[in-house]
């Protein structure tokens, strides 16, 4: 009834209407015309690209009829579904339904956010020794005064160094993908103190051949333990060697280094550095004014031979193979840089400066007993060579004059190697015994030896890994490898209950 | 005498084995890889990183993997974070930009089927719980027709000539296993409505295929193996509850299982958890046969 009045109302309306504007209305006809062909048109171009994505689909999903137990894609049904709720949505435009709403901030790019990371470690030492004459302690002819400071640095920066609780550390670690070129990865290593970036470095992601580029600030490769953050570590500390080449963070420098793995058989790698070469053990980059007036400049000494720019190469091959059902790692590195020692505002000033040039050689034997036990062995050696070098004394201990000041030929031969055994022995448990030593000490100044002391440490630990994020390790050392400032011998026993743990995205650790 | 350390390395090192045409494939897991080796047959070229009878969550990273990985066109993985804990670093040290995640030379298993029980708010504190579900999927056998299909579409996406080829053993793959869930669906009709205990999440999925109920895990908290009076809590707690079986993975100490199946005077069963873990399990037809046989009352 309604229907038959209202086209009558139509009808009649057209009718008037037409009477009115007859030309008007064969002009409307051929715009409804024109829409309508244009209106077929899409409809057809709408069929042929579904028959297209039909085809495509047929292609890519040769045998949907045998895979028909499968539960249908969402996305199939995606596009019909989401058009119906719109429809559904927006039946009457004044109803207050928010039609494509706002599900998320449109412009945040959280999804975007970095894996994060927090490592904690902390300890508990009881040592048998006080901690003023534990930080005076040194290893000769690599450092003194564990708790010393220096100009720009300060030894004192070690972990686990006063008896009773230290926190050594809460670290920030961040990666991500800078974009599809780049990762990007961080680590923020904050102390009481204060903070600082230990790590910021990019590593490429899509290098042909193997290939790979980091660069930034990094640990070097050099070696086996010294890519490995301390968290990763078996033991609480660093072996001697390398607390006396490197010092309490390795060789962490700016730089850049590129990798390649070769196309053979067994894993063969490659790897070139060109870093800054600041470490202040080994390297340094400042020239050294061992004169106190400041007005005498001594080109010709080692001292004053400044390294503008990067001074420290590194190269490194490492292998690795499978031998029944044990793994095997094996490494050659070497490093050849600047030795720029700046001691001369010290209470007994002194200065060191030559050629260095370190090799390191590692080997590792990973032995699984099942899926949840192994043994492993690890074992490295460490030399360091100083030629060409100069050190300047001051006997007058005139805190920091020139007068008697002499600059004598310097040269150093010293290594020492670590070796530890582990042996994990339960699913949540790990046992370990180190030991390390210092084996060469030679030291000539002016081509006398000066028959300086070094020594070696035992170690053992246990430790209880309630998940892979959380670590309590009991450790023992005996050490004696350690000497007061008139190069006495100091022996001491240390235990140590050391917290690790780690919250957050944390990636997981390498080979 | 450089040159002859240099010729020496590479002789002592170099790849002997004739290079071919077919599709490197690495899968992350012996399932995986037969999967592939199913659907590719003889045009493809398969490796498998983690040990079939170590724990999938737990796979020791070594330099091997990083070479298996160097020169592969394609990646299976697992998917659903199962593999979080030890392939990412591997990956990025075999720098093959060819199989990085989201490239055409990296599949994603877990992105065709449905993971069950999600727990996106989940902590730490929940154990080794996987936000995004359950990624022991792969025991649920209904859920095997979308893995084939996955894989064989992205077989002829990389490899566009063979594609019929894909197509024909994918459908006769498809035509066995379906044959094969007949017949271990009828071998264990009986447990249905049966209770089961497990060890770790690893049999939802199957629980649920065959119509079983999981009633506990001997684990506190996934990951995190159980203490003494922890499995005395887990019997108390059992006491009014019926239990059929308790079954575990082969790779897990079994002396807790072994206590409790003492206990509850009941049966239980180490299941092995991949192709490949025990003898018998040679490929995923004789994986699921003896995964059956140990079930079947």
């Amino acid at each position: 009834m309604k229907k038959t009045k209202l086209s009558l109302a139509i009808s009649l309306l057209v009718a008037g209407f037409s009477a009115y504007a007859s030309d008007d209305l064969s002009a409307l006809k051929a715009q409804i015309a024109a829409q309508q062909a244009q209106l077929e048109k899409m409809m057809q171009q709408m069929q042929a690209l579904e028959a297209k994505a039909q085809k495509v689909e047929a292609v890519v999903a040769p045998t949907a009829a045998t895979a028909s137990s499968t539960p249908a894609p969402k996305a199939a049904s995606g596009y019909q579904g989401s058009l119906d709720q719109t429809r559904a949505a927006s039946r009457r435009l004044s109803d207050p339904v928010k039609v494509g709403g706002i599900k998320r901030n449109p412009f945040s790019g959280s999804n975007m956010n970095p894996d994060v990371a927090l490592i904690l470690d902390g300890s508990y030492v009881n040592r048998s020794q006080s901690n003023s004459d534990y930080g005076a302690l040194g290893m000769p002819g690599f450092f003194h005064e564990l708790g010393g400071e220096h100009e720009g640095h300060s030894h004192g920066h070690g972990f686990n160094m006063n008896n009773g609780f230290n926190l050594n550390y809460a670290e920030l670690a961040f990666s991500a993908a800078v974009d599809r070129y780049f990762d990007l990865f961080a680590v923020i290593h904050a102390g009481e103190e204060g903070a600082e970036v230990e790590e910021a470095y990019a590593n490429t992601r899509s290098l042909p051949f193997n290939t790979q580029l980091k660069f930034g600030k990094f640990l070097s490769g050099f070696g086996r333990l010294n890519g490995q953050h301390h968290h990763y570590w078996d033991f609480a500390d660093q072996p001697l060697i390398y607390q006396g080449v490197f010092g309490s963070h390795g060789l962490l420098e700016k730089g850049v280094q590129a990798t390649w793995l070769a196309p053979t058989r067994n894993y063969l790698l490659f790897g070139a550095e060109v870093l800054q070469g600041e470490n202040e053990q080994s390297f340094g980059t400042k020239a050294i004014n061992v004169q106190s007036d400041k007005t005498v400049a001594d080109k010709d000494t080692a001292f004053a031979s400044q390294v503008d720019g990067a001074g420290l190469a590194v190269g490194f091959v490492k292998t690795g193979f499978d031998i029944g059902k044990s793994s095997w790692m094996a490494g050659v590195s070497y490093g050849a840089g600047k030795m720029r020692l700046d001691h001369t505002s010290d209470e007994h000033p002194h200065a060191k400066a030559g050629s260095v040039a370190i090799t390191g050689l590692d080997l590792t034997g990973k032995y699984f007993l099942d899926a949840t036990r192994y043994v492993m062995w690890q074992s490295e050696y460490i030399k360091r060579e100083l030629t060409d070098g100069q050190v300047a004394t001051y006997p007058s201990n005139s805190g920091g004059a020139s007068d008697g000041l002499i600059t004598p030929k310097l040269s150093q031969n010293q290594s020492g190697y670590y070796s530890q055994l582990i042996w994990k022995f339960a699913p949540q448990w790990r046992t370990g015994l180190r030991y390390d030593a210092i084996d060469q000490n030679s030291i000539k100044v002016a081509g006398t030896d000066k028959n300086m002391p070094y020594g070696d440490r035992n170690t053992v630990m246990v430790e209880y890994n309630p998940t892979e994020f959380s670590r309590i390790r009991l450790q023992y050392a005996q050490n004696g490898a350690f000497f007061t400032e008139e190069n006495e011998r100091k022996r001491f026993d240390e235990v140590l209950l050391q917290f690790n743990m780690a919250i957050g995205a944390h990636g997981a650790h390498s080979f | 005498m450089t040159k002859i350390i240099w010729a020496t390395l590479v002789a002592l090192f170099c790849y002997l084995g004739s290079a071919n045409a077919a599709v490197q494939v690495v899968a992350t897991y012996g399932w995986i890889g037969d999967l592939v080796q199913q659907i590719g047959q003889d045009r493809v070229s398969v490796s498998v990183l983690a040990q079939p009878s170590f724990d999938p969550h737990f796979v020791p990273p070594k330099p091997s993997l990083a070479v298996k990985l160097r020169n592969a066109d394609l990646l299976v993985i697992n998917g659903g974070q199962l593999e979080i804990g030890w392939l990412p670093p591997v990956l990025r040290q075999a720098a093959n930009a060819r199989i990085q995640p989201n490239s055409e030379g990296f599949l994603d298993l877990s992105s065709f089927v449905t993971l069950s029980n999600p727990r996106p708010h989940a902590t730490r504190a929940d154990g080794d719980v996987h936000p995004d579900g359950n990624p022991h999927y792969v025991f649920n056998p209904d859920n095997m027709s979308a893995l084939a299909y996955g894989v064989a579409h992205r077989l002829c996406q990389l490899d566009k000539a063979s594609c019929g080829f894909y197509e024909q053993s994918l459908a006769r793959f498809d035509e066995r296993w379906q044959a094969a869930k007949i017949r271990w669906q009828a071998k264990l009709a009986p447990l249905k409505g049966q209770h089961l205990v497990q060890y770790h999440e690893s049999f939802d999925d199957l629980a649920h295929w065959l119509g079983m109920t999981v009633v506990a895990n001997i684990e506190p908290v996934p990951g995190v193996p159980p203490s003494a009076s922890h499995l005395e809590k887990l019997l108390k707690r059992l006491a009014d509850q019926q239990v059929a079986m308790i079954v575990q993975e082969h790779f897990r100490d079994k002396e807790a299982t072994e206590w409790l199946a003492k206990q509850r005077q009941v049966k239980w069963q180490v299941l092995p958890s991949d192709v490949g873990a025990t003898e018998k399990s040679k490929d995923l037809f004789s994986w699921f046969d003896e995964i059956v046989d140990r079930l079947a009352p």
